[in-house]
């Protein structure tokens, strides 16, 4: 068993199964770096996750634990030289299990705890959950208007007048089709 | 030990407090902009200069358009009917598909369920126009191509390697003499049972 700290003060410790806490890529490197030193008596920081999310992370990599590790693509060095006909514009399609559905902190006034869940994930290197809460965001995003998205985004409009309405007009052909 | 002591130092650097969207790195952004549709992606570069910067960078990395896919969703949820009024709309449209992908290779013709698409030679002047650097072009129902659709799909894309027919007969065409191992190497990734190389560019 691995414990992990979250970084209030005091930090809260879980404790979570090896298997588990390994399918954070960030923890997985350091406890194989550390091969030797006793990794279950060393309580590790997490510097920038704290309580309630650590606790969403613990729980969704002890329900993950068993899943059979994702296929990763072979990365292309040099593009100009990919010759192939799989298209980069996009992720690879991602849906989103129930049990993921249900876990994820989707109610618009737990819309802050969702983005500390992605800033942790993405911190911890889990990539399926990054994949599962990005493409919820993402799935949420659809079909909204501009100031919708900048209102959930809580994204300023630093576009001048000018740049806005120049920007409208360069992709009003979408809309006129 | 100690180890654990420097990992706790670093610990309280960040104490709780809200996050929004706009905190959180480029990469999580990116992500998100990836995984939303092409007419959203539009919405997200009208959000401000960061989106717009980290929106480009997803359309830039786009190697291949479908068409009337592509083009269909960026008509905002509106469905393309008829493979003509795709191509009537074609060029104005593509030509904001082609600002937005410098590194496009490839263009794939796809037919949707009803559509049966056969490939028009006045459709090659305006994909010369768009300045393509076309490395290849995938027609995904064609039932039979001649040597003059070949040779002006030829020179509307100068840099044209290899003409692919998905169905009903899969077809792999060497538009250039020199484009061999190209051809081969596109046979390699192509889908088991699209094996056949096609020598000359007649048929």
């Amino acid at each position: 068993m691995i414990q992990l700290c979250s970084n209030d003060d005091p930090p809260v410790s879980f404790t979570v199964p090896r298997k588990a806490v390994e399918l954070s890529k960030t923890i997985k490197t350091m406890l194989e770096d550390l091969e030797g030193f006793d990794m279950e008596q060393t309580p590790i920081p997490l510097p920038n996750v704290d309580a309630p999310t650590l606790e969403l992370i613990v729980k969704w990599v002890e329900q993950h634990q068993d899943d059979p590790p994702p296929v990763e693509k072979p990365r292309v060095e040099d593009d100009d030289s990919d010759d192939s006909d799989a298209d980069d514009d996009q992720e690879p399609e991602v849906v989103i299990p129930e049990w993921d559905k249900k876990f994820l902190p989707t109610d618009d006034e737990q819309k802050n705890q969702l983005f500390k869940l992605l800033n942790a994930a993405n911190y911890l290197e889990i990539k399926p959950l990054l994949d599962i809460g990005c493409k919820y965001v993402a799935d949420k995003i659809s079909g909204q208007t501009v100031e919708w998205v900048r209102d959930y985004l809580n994204m300023e409009n630093d576009y001048t007048p000018e740049e806005e309405a120049k920007l409208k007009e360069e992709i009003a052909w979408a809309e006129g089709l | 030990q100690m180890l654990g002591n420097i990992l706790l130092s670093a610990a309280f650097r960040t104490q709780d407090r809200s996050i929004e969207l706009s905190d959180l790195p480029d990469e999580i952004l990116l992500k998100i902009c990836a995984y939303t549709p092409f007419p959203d992606r539009l919405s997200l570069e009208e959000v401000n200069y960061r989106f717009n910067t980290l929106t480009l960078s997803v359309w830039r990395k786009k190697k291949i358009i479908t068409v009337p896919d592509d083009l269909g969703s960026l008509r905002r949820g509106a469905f393309i009917p008829t493979w003509s009024s795709c191509l009537e709309k074609f060029d104005k449209s593509m030509q904001i598909l082609v600002n937005h992908c410098p590194l496009v290779q490839a263009l794939h013709f796809a037919s949707h369920r009803h559509l049966q698409v056969f490939i028009q030679s006045a459709l090659f002047p305006q994909i010369q126009q768009l300045n393509l650097q076309l490395k290849e072009v995938v027609i995904s129902h064609l039932y039979c191509i001649d040597q003059h659709a070949v040779t002006a799909l030829a020179e509307a894309c100068p840099l044209l390697q290899t003409l692919v027919i998905e169905e009903p007969y899969p077809l792999l065409y060497r538009i250039r003499p020199d484009s061999m191992q190209v051809c081969q190497q596109r046979i390699s990734n192509l889908e088991p049972g699209l094996g056949q190389l096609q020598e000359e560019n007649s048929r």
